[in-house]
């Protein structure tokens, strides 16, 4: 099954300093950024596709705001050169606050970008400092105030809730500061303690206590009333939109399974049936394209059995839950008949419902996603 | 090769645990050059993994040397290796009556144990010329002349025949070879008379069919021989004889006093009998040898699949293990919790660990055992009295007169700043001090009279920590006394695991409740619905723990690069899936049910 390529993602691993949360490939030094990019234009042409219809490009990172106009204009025109692009393609770059200077957002405003996610995570300090990110909630407003008088119009924001001690009185004063800017989408996570990151580590050793598991739940489920109150569509666990087409279209591919194609180290690329992704070391990227390489690490053909893993797994945090058609056609066995008893238990507890053959979480649901999962999952394996 | 029956030596090397009969082996294998030195591995006759892994024999392992003695003649030397561990005393007993004589080793820093004891006496019984050897001379430790006179004194054999050697270092070892050839007498039986030999052992070998383990006692037997079991009649034609030389080497005829195997294509395993005898079908021998008598298993445990499917794989395992372990007895049981199983008895815990292991590891299963329980002896208020070992059979207790249950006398050797701890941990388990003597100015033998209940019950565990593993323990079974007994229950969500009751004495039956319930709550994982455990006796709930239902999750992210991570995880647990049993509406999983056991401690 290999359908045409749509969608292409940038990773560009340099960070200022790393955030103690985080768990994504990036290095805290920009010393082989140069040579970095040198290698992604390298994997850009190794991997041309003229038959492509590209409607979503998406830098993300690490800090893809660390490159200069010049950088992303020049990654770009490479694209255009092996990638047919769409008219309207959205080109999306992820910014850290704390990065940008004046002038940076009318300039990649030039060469393309028309859409930003901004890596707010806070506007209040306290929390901004026990995350230890690099910039104050005033940085971060500046930089938003600035995008806007750019022209942006298509802003979204990350924000992280779920901080040890957090209340919802204080997570609602974030939010209303965030919502002061009328972003056009919203990606709130709660905090989680991702292996082999230092926060982490403070986890294991006791030196942080966590949220307990309700006020968890009841920030989450706040959190969905209250933007949804302002007028968003909580359209995936951790995404909101200011209105359906404000939803984030490159990220919704992944979501439907949708092929893409990954640049960088650390990168994912799927085709739809096979999942591959490069080296997440800089310089490893960087030497194997040297030589003409592709800096590819692993790749994996999925089974049947995994592709509606996958399904499930993904359709499960949208709003538009699992299409049970489009799950049938690969299955080949009707939805139902494979999972009359779990869609039974979580229709007594009010954790779905069937819509349009669709099968959707509630939001009660969505506090189960983890195990609604694993019973779908038991289902497929033993079928 | 050609040998005579008066150049043939039956032995086994026999000893308490750790002694260094492995290693003695290891030397004498290597004296007599069969194996290359690049195939070479120490404890070379410990072939199983969990021996290997747990650096102990657990089956009796026969070698047959070659050796050229002092005399100028050819020597056959049939060497076993035998367990030193209690639990496989009968793997001893099976050996030595393939023999005319046993080493009986003794380390030279730890002295006389209680299966040096135990050991001699079955040697004894078996009428074996026995030759003492004082193992693990190189040790700085080692107080030669002190054993020399247990070995007088305790043993009542002579230590001036001692040999002294080092399995370690090789020193002396040369000179076991030369006793075997003085010592041991040679086999009698005539070769010319009607066949007949013993199955001692036996094993299953997927392409060539049970192979069986014998030693010939009256005439020879070759290929292409018409044989019969005659305990079974069945009759098989033979393909091949041989002599166990860490390989199996193919030989054209085996003689009256040799060991060694025979393969005849035989695949219908209730064929073979250890203990059972061999003989021409043509040309009968008169009467059966004596045979072995039957094990006598003191811990009992049902074993069911996880997968209640897997019984018909559980049966065969268990036939086939059978063949090459003769101590493991059982027969079926059903759990209304768990299905189809298997009642079975062994020798003791670690052989009870060791069965389940091998059914796991050799024949792929996945298994769920039930407490482990002694055999009681229940007298009813209308006098008969019974036998019972399986909670589910437990009269009411209405109509019980008495109980007795069966006691063992345990000998604790342990340096002495133990013996505070070790008192203690005795203590708590109903055990009753006898006596305690030092053996050497600061190693001290407690005795004490325990429950055989209570050592099932955690009590190694609990000693090895306390000592920090420098207690030796051992036990024989000193008969019955009367005791106070309840069945233990456990429901899960109001519903009653067979599977997990329990016979307990009544002052413990609070304790063990509360711990039972908390070992099962931690065991349990959460699923949709709150689980409720509890503790009962009669109808009466002593103890109790909830599983809260599922947590919420915390929402992560997930993009490109998230997808194939969150799957596998997915996948992850899916392996741990295979090993839980739905009871009623709840998962317990496998480990669960031993759990139970273990105090929290
Ligand atoms: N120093 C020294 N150590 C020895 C000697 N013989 C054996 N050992 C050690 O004693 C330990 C036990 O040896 P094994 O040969 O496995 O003892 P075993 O009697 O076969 O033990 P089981 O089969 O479990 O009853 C091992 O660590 C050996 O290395 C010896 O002569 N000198
Ligand atoms: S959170 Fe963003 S800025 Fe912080 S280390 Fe991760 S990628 Fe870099
Ligand atoms: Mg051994």
């Amino acid at each position: 099954m290999s359908e045409k390529n749509t969608a292409l993602y940038i990773h560009v691993p340099f960070c200022i300093k790393k955030c103690p949360y985080c768990d994504f490939y990036s290095v805290a030094t920009l010393s082989l950024k140069e040579r970095f990019v040198d290698a992604l234009l390298t994997e850009i042409s190794l991997r041309e596709d003229p038959q492509s219809a590209i409607d979503t490009i998406y830098f993300g990172g690490g800090t893809p705001s660390l490159l200069a106009p010049r950088e992303i204009e020049s990654i770009l025109s490479r694209v255009r050169d092996h990638f047919n692009l769409e008219t309207d393609c959205e080109i999306t770059l992820e910014v850290n606050p704390g990065t940008v200077g004046p002038g940076y957002f009318d300039e990649i405003r030039r060469f393309g970008v028309n859409r930003l996610n901004m890596g707010v995570q806070s506007l209040c300090d306290e929390k901004l400092g026990f995350m230890e990110r690099i910039h104050s909630a005033e940085t971060a407003g500046q930089a938003l105030r600035s995008a806007r008088r750019a022209g942006f119009d298509k802003l979204g924001f990350d924000l992280i809730f779920g901080l040890p001690g957090e209340t919802e009185t204080s997570w609602r004063k974030d939010l209303d500061r965030a919502l002061e800017f009328h972003p056009e989408h919203l990606s709130c996570y709660m905090l989680t303690y991702e292996p082999g990151t230092p926060m982490h580590n403070e986890l294991q050793a006791g030196r942080i206590s966590p949220l307990d598991d309700e006020s968890a739940a009841s920030l989450f489920k706040f959190t969905s009333t209250y933007l949804e109150a302002n007028g968003y569509l909580h359209y995936e666990i951790s995404n909101f939109a200011a209105g359906p087409g404000h939803r984030s279209r490159h990220n919704r591919k992944y979501w439907d399974l949708v092929p893409y194609l990954g640049f960088g180290p650390s990168a994912h690329s799927f085709d739809g049936s096979t999942r591959s992704w490069n080296h997440a070391d800089v310089r490893r990227y960087g030497d194997e394209l040297e030589q003409g390489v592709l800096p590819v690490a692993e790749t994996e053909t999925l089974t049947r059995e995994q592709v509606l893993i996958e399904m499930v797994m993904l359709g499960l945090r949208t709003s538009g839950g699992i299409d049970i058609k489009a799950f049938e056609k690969i299955s080949s066995q009707g939805f139902m008949e494979m999972f009359k008893e779990v869609a039974r238990e979580c229709a007594a507890r009010s954790w779905a419902m069937i819509v349009n053959h669709r099968f959707i979480l509630t939001l009660e649901g969505r506090l189960f996603l983890d195990t609604v999962t694993s019973l779908f999952a038991e289902k497929i394996w033993n079928r | 090769m050609n040998i005579k029956r008066k150049n043939i030596r039956n032995f086994s090397i026999i000893a308490h645990i750790d002694h260094g009969k492995s290693t003695l082996s290891d030397r004498l294998i290597q004296l007599s050059g069969i194996v290359a030195d690049r195939d070479f591995k120490d404890q070379i006759l410990d072939s199983m993994d969990i021996e290997r892994e747990r650096g102990i024999t657990i089956k009796s392992q026969t070698v047959s040397l070659p050796y050229t003695a002092e005399d100028g003649e050819e020597y056959l030397l049939n060497l076993i290796d035998t367990p030193g561990h209690v639990d496989f005393s009968y793997e001893v007993s099976r050996a030595l009556a393939s023999c005319e004589g046993a080493f009986l080793l003794v380390d030279a820093s730890q002295g006389v144990e209680a299966q040096t004891l135990a050991n001699i006496y079955l040697a004894m019984e078996h009428d074996l010329e026995i030759v003492p050897v004082v193992n693990k001379i190189d040790l700085p430790s080692a107080e030669i002349d002190w054993v020399k006179d247990q070995i007088d004194e305790d043993l009542g054999l002579d230590s001036e025949t001692a040999l002294l050697v080092s399995a370690k270092t090789g020193e002396g070892v040369a000179s076991v070879f030369e006793a075997a050839v003085a010592m041991v007498p040679p086999p009698e039986g005539d070769s010319d008379a009607p066949l007949k030999a013993l199955v001692f052992d036996s094993h299953y070998d997927p392409y060539r069919g049970i192979i069986v383990h014998f030693r010939v006692f009256e005439g020879s037997v070759a290929p292409g021989d018409k044989i019969t079991f005659l305990s079974s009649d069945a009759v098989y034609k033979v393909e091949e004889v041989g002599l166990f030389q860490i390989k199996r080497e193919p030989v054209k005829r085996l003689m009256a006093g040799q060991v060694g195997y025979m393969v005849a294509g035989i695949k219908m395993i209730s064929d073979i009998k250890c203990g059972d005898t061999v003989t021409l079908a043509g040309n009968p021998c008169e009467g059966p040898l004596a045979g072995f008598r039957d094990p006598n298993p003191v811990v009992f445990s049902s074993m069911y699949p996880v997968a209640s499917d897997e019984y018909p794989e559980l049966t065969e395992a268990l036939e086939k293990l059978k063949l090459n372990d003769a101590s493991l007895v059982y027969e079926k049981d059903s759990s209304a919790a768990l299905g189809f199983g298997y009642r079975c008895g062994f020798l003791g815990l670690l052989h009870l660990e060791v069965v389940q292991e091998r059914l796991e590891r050799e024949y792929d299963l996945s298994l769920i055992l039930t407490s482990p329980s002694v055999r009681y002896e229940i007298t009813r208020t209308d006098g008969t009295v019974e036998i019972i070992d399986n909670p589910s059979l437990y009269p009411d207790p209405g109509e019980i007169e008495t109980t007795r249950e069966p006691f063992i006398t345990a000998s604790i050797i342990v340096p002495d700043r133990y013996m505070g701890a070790v008192m203690q941990v005795c203590l708590e388990h109903r055990g009753v001090s006898t006596n305690y003597q030092y053996l050497t100015s600061n190693r001290i033998e407690m005795k004490f009279t325990l429950p055989l209940a209570e050592v099932v019950y955690e009590f190694y565990d609990r000693l090895k920590s306390v000592t920090q593993g420098y207690g030796s323990f051992d036990y024989e079974i000193a008969g019955y006394q009367e005791t106070d007994l309840a069945k233990l229950d456990f429901l899960v969500n109001g519903e009653r695991v067979d599977a997990l009751s329990q016979l307990v004495h009544r002052d413990k039956a609070v304790d063990r409740a509360r711990n039972a319930c908390k070992k099962l709550r931690e065991e349990i994982p959460r699923q949709m619905f709150k689980i409720a455990i509890q503790g009962a006796i009669g109808g009466k709930i002593i103890s109790r723990e909830t599983v809260s239902a599922y947590r919420k999750d915390v929402t992560a992210k997930c993009y490109g690069g998230d997808i194939s991570r969150k799957r596998k995880l997915l996948e992850k647990q899916k392996k741990g899936k295979k090993r839980m049993k739905m009871v009623g509406s709840v998962e317990i999983p496998q480990s669960a049910f031993l759990s139970v056991l273990k105090s929290s401690k």
